[in-house]
């Protein structure tokens, strides 16, 4: 297996590109982990936080943005994934291990925690999560990687072992950042909300659906902390609305768009931060669909966009101009990979004329959520310069997601991606754009061969070769374009410390204060 | 009063009817599925399938409809598809936010269109009566969230004297409740205000045409008397009309102030609840905003024949 430095929870100290107002240039002129570290921490006091979505109890094995801020303050997982390198660190495990061929994992579980109801953890318990994970009602993005094992056993009391016909790591990292561990005994009443039970350093309290959610200190938390009474997360749907809830009514909001940053400028009451995760923005081509059944017209639409442009105006400088569809410091990823197509409008040109495709109408449906339809205006605008013809349709989010999920969205589409910071090995086979029957109606034999090598690689250097191999394909093919990549922004008062921030996005509250 | 309200149970009867198989139905048109919105954007046709057989929507549409009718008329309010709580919890969550907003709101639309109206329905001429139909004009024409987006900026941002998002219940602190409510209530209360300020101004104009307004006038009669007792309680039938028809636009405005507010009340669960296609909230939201407007329509009509002795309502 690759060796993995466990190092894992991303602390806003050692990532964020902080932008501020006046008050934060003093504190950015100190060493970063001074910012959010060095002070000693303060017990007591109500955490308030804005976010835009609810909680989602019932999907709480699942990736989804409404439980950022909750999954790992009532739960924990085995591991959690490092913000900057993607490496594991244990949480509830103490030890793990891989057998020389890699089809066995064994992971060792510490033996000193409980549930909020008080019961012990045992393997038993780890064992019910995992199997949950392949549950389809659950709806778990890693539920492909769990089914592929051929058993999940308890082999002693703080001891699970996993074996499948392929190798375990390192994929099983993203499954266990996934994999909150649950409470069997009362699984069912994460239905409805009413009986939320975890290892997590917060007690679930009370929930409001739509409106709010209440967590009070566990007392008894195996780790360090938590130092707050109690965390409340508010859900304000309007984005503009949440981000002026900052000015008293919460502490910390999550998420604001680049445009309400704006409103912060020169504030020193309030610090504007970049966390972990964020968000892909694909642009898919059926492979099938005429004229873009053609290789050199799908290539063309990758060099027509520029890319710059899209962070410029719609992000405000917030995010990168990647080509890949991960981490573009994941092992293989080179600059050529991660900047394969860069703004050449004259090669677009080219290679349009190359497939005789000038003046082709080019059908896109564009899903109406975020600022996708505002990077449609730039694409647009890109595509009609080099000589076609984009007509363009908006979709509501649930119509878009039926037609994703469904693999038909037309010719040519605009699709919205979290997932960030995942390996590629397991983000080929979860994210809709790149899984098999995706709504590019891209999965040649090669790719799926090429697709096994990368996973099934035990070493650095295996996975990196496999990966750039694997990239070249997928960039050369030309079926999804990842237009950029964009890193959430938050905002905080200056008197909240030890906020964490996994790979993913994920928030943990544990270390964190009110000064 | 008994056979008025027995004449006009049939229409309102067969209006629930017509309610419940267009609340059932719209939802349902308007594509997406919350079997969709459950599994997450990123699930697979096979995980959407199972949470929607989990769900009962793989059934045939007359049988859901008349499960949920049976539920209703049992008084099984049903529940969510999202959040698996029952509706009645989630509106119950949600009503005393937005009771609390509309009501502050017709108060505040009530005193400050009567007021409005009759002032300008006194003053005839001159500067004061350009200056308070330019007011009048300014204030129809500015919807609440334009409104709302000023209050916030000056009284919110600039001068930070107001809460600008959020809420306390004025049952768990009157004060700090207020001061969240005043802003909102006050956007929502303005046009509609202004509206029946005009149409209390216009009335009053006609009733003064009136021939027995110049009989009293010829009969010499105090013009203190003329104005309260002759026109102005001739023109209120006017305002009160109007104001059972503007309480359901101030319903329907708190949609749009609550969101700016970030207040939680029922116009933000009905919004989030279509945006998520929770098809079992967004029914009987549409239901309940029926049965409030057919309520205010009979408060409106009761009132009125109370104000006129000419209209009757067994009559």
């Amino acid at each position: 297996m690759r060796n993995r430095e466990r190092t894992g929870i991303q602390g806003l100290s050692r990532r964020s590109l902080l932008k501020s107002g006046a008050g934060l240039a003093g504190l950015m002129a100190a060493a970063p982990g001074a910012l959010w570290a060095q002070e000693t921490p303060q017990e007591g006091g109500t955490l308030r936080i804005a976010m835009t979505a609810d909680i989602q109890p019932q999907a709480i094995l699942a990736g989804r943005g409404g439980n950022d801020a909750f999954r790992h303050n009532v739960f924990d997982t085995l591991t959690v994934l490092d913000g900057e390198s993607g490496q594991p660190k244990g949480m509830l495990a103490t030890d793990w291990s891989s057998s020389e061929d890699g089809l066995t994992f064994t992971v060792q579980i510490r033996d000193d925690v409980t549930f909020h109801s008080g019961r012990p953890l045992t393997a038993d318990d780890v064992v019910f999560t995992l199997e949950q994970m392949k549950v389809p009602e659950n709806a778990s993005q890693m539920r492909p990687l769990v089914e592929q094992w051929t058993s999940i056993e308890a082999t002693g009391e703080h001891e699970v072992t996993i074996t499948s016909d392929s190798p375990v790591a390192p994929r099983v990292f993203d499954v266990f950042q996934l994999a909150v561990i649950v409470d069997q005994e009362t699984f069912a009443g994460l239905q409805d909300g009413s009986e939320i039970i975890g290892t997590g350093p917060f007690r679930f309290e009370e929930w409001v659906p739509g409106a709010s959610v209440r967590m009070v200190a566990n007392e008894d938390y195996w780790g360090e902390g938590p130092y707050l009474d109690a965390v409340e997360l508010n859900v304000i749907n309007d984005p503009t609305a949440m981000a002026n809830a900052i000015r008293g009514q919460v502490d910390v909001v999550l998420n604001l768009t680049p445009r309400d940053q704006i409103m912060f400028t020169g504030d020193p009451s309030v610090e504007v931060f970049e966390g972990a995760g964020g968000t892909f923005y694909p642009l898919g081509i059926d492979v099938n669909a005429a004229p873009f059944d053609n290789k050199a017209l799908r290539q063309a639409i990758g060099y027509a966009i520029d890319r710059e442009r899209i962070i410029d105006q719609v992000f405000d400088g917030a995010g990168e101009t990647a080509d890949v569809w991960w981490r573009t410091n994941e092992p293989g990823s080179t600059d050529e990979i991660n900047n394969h197509y860069s703004y050449d409008p004259d090669r677009a040109r080219e290679l349009i004329a190359e497939a005789g495709a000038e003046g082709a109408d080019v059908p896109m449906q564009v899903i109406g959520f975020g600022a996708v339809p505002a990077v449609y205006e730039i694409v647009q605008n890109n595509l009609r310069d080099v000589g076609l013809n984009p007509v363009g349709q908006v979709l509501e989010t649930a119509a878009f997601d039926q037609g994703q999920t469904a693999g038909e969205l037309g010719p040519v589409f605009m699709q919205i991606h979290g997932l960030q910071g995942f390996s590629a090995a397991t983000l080929v086979d979860a994210l809709p754009a790149l899984r098999p029957n995706n709504p590019s109606k891209f999965d040649p034999p090669e790719y799926r061969q090429l697709k096994d090598a990368l996973q099934a690689a035990q070493d650095e250097e295996a996975y990196a070769a496999a990966l750039g191999e694997l990239a070249e394909f997928m960039l050369d093919e030309a079926f999804s374009h990842v237009l950029v990549k964009t890193t959430p922004l938050h905002l905080k008062t200056p008197q909240v410390h030890g906020l964490e921030f996994y790979n993913v996005g994920y928030l943990q509250l544990g270390q964190a204060w009110l000064g | 009063m008994l056979h008025f309200l027995a004449k006009r149970l049939p229409s309102v009867a067969l209006m629930l009817v017509v309610t419940a198989v267009i609340a059932f139905l719209l939802p349902r048109l308007g594509g997406g599925d919350p079997a969709q919105v459950v599994a997450g954007s990123d699930a697979t046709a096979e995980q959407v399938q199972a949470i929607r057989e989990q769900m009962g929507l793989d059934r045939p549409l007359p049988v859901q409809f008349a499960e949920w009718v049976g539920q209703v008329a049992t008084g099984d309010l049903g529940t969510s598809l999202i959040s698996n709580r029952p509706v009645a919890q989630l509106i119950g969550a949600r009503l005393g936010s937005t009771l609390e907003l509309a009501v502050t709101a017709t108060a505040l639309m009530i005193v400050m269109g009567l007021g409005l109206g009759i002032l300008a329905g006194i003053t005839r001429k001159g500067a004061p009566r350009a200056l308070l139909d330019g007011a009048i004009s300014v204030l129809l024409a500015t919807p609440p969230h334009v409104t709302g987006l000023i209050l916030i900026l000056i009284f919110g941002i600039t001068w930070r004297l107001m809460p600008i998002t959020g809420e306390v219940s004025v049952f768990d602190d009157p004060v700090r409740g207020f001061s969240y409510l005043i802003m909102p209530a006050f956007a929502l209360a303005l046009p509609q205000a202004a509206m029946i300020a005009r149409l209390v101004d216009a009335r009053m104009a006609q009733v003064r045409q009136e021939e027995f307004v110049d009989l009293a006038v010829a009969k010499g009669v105090p013009p203190r008397r003329i104005l309260l007792s002759h026109v102005l309680r001739n023109s209120l039938g006017t305002a009160v009309i109007a104001t059972g028809i503007r309480i359901g636009e101030i319903l329907a405005g708190a949609v749009v102030i609550e969101a700016i507010f970030a207040r939680q009340g029922l116009g933000m669960l009905a919004v989030t609840s279509i945006s998520s296609r929770d098809y079992e909230v967004v029914q009987i939201i549409v239901l309940f905003a029926v049965v409030i407007a057919v309520l205010v329509h009979f408060a409106s009509e009761i009132l009125l024949a109370a104000l006129d002795p000419r209209i009757r309502l067994d009559g």
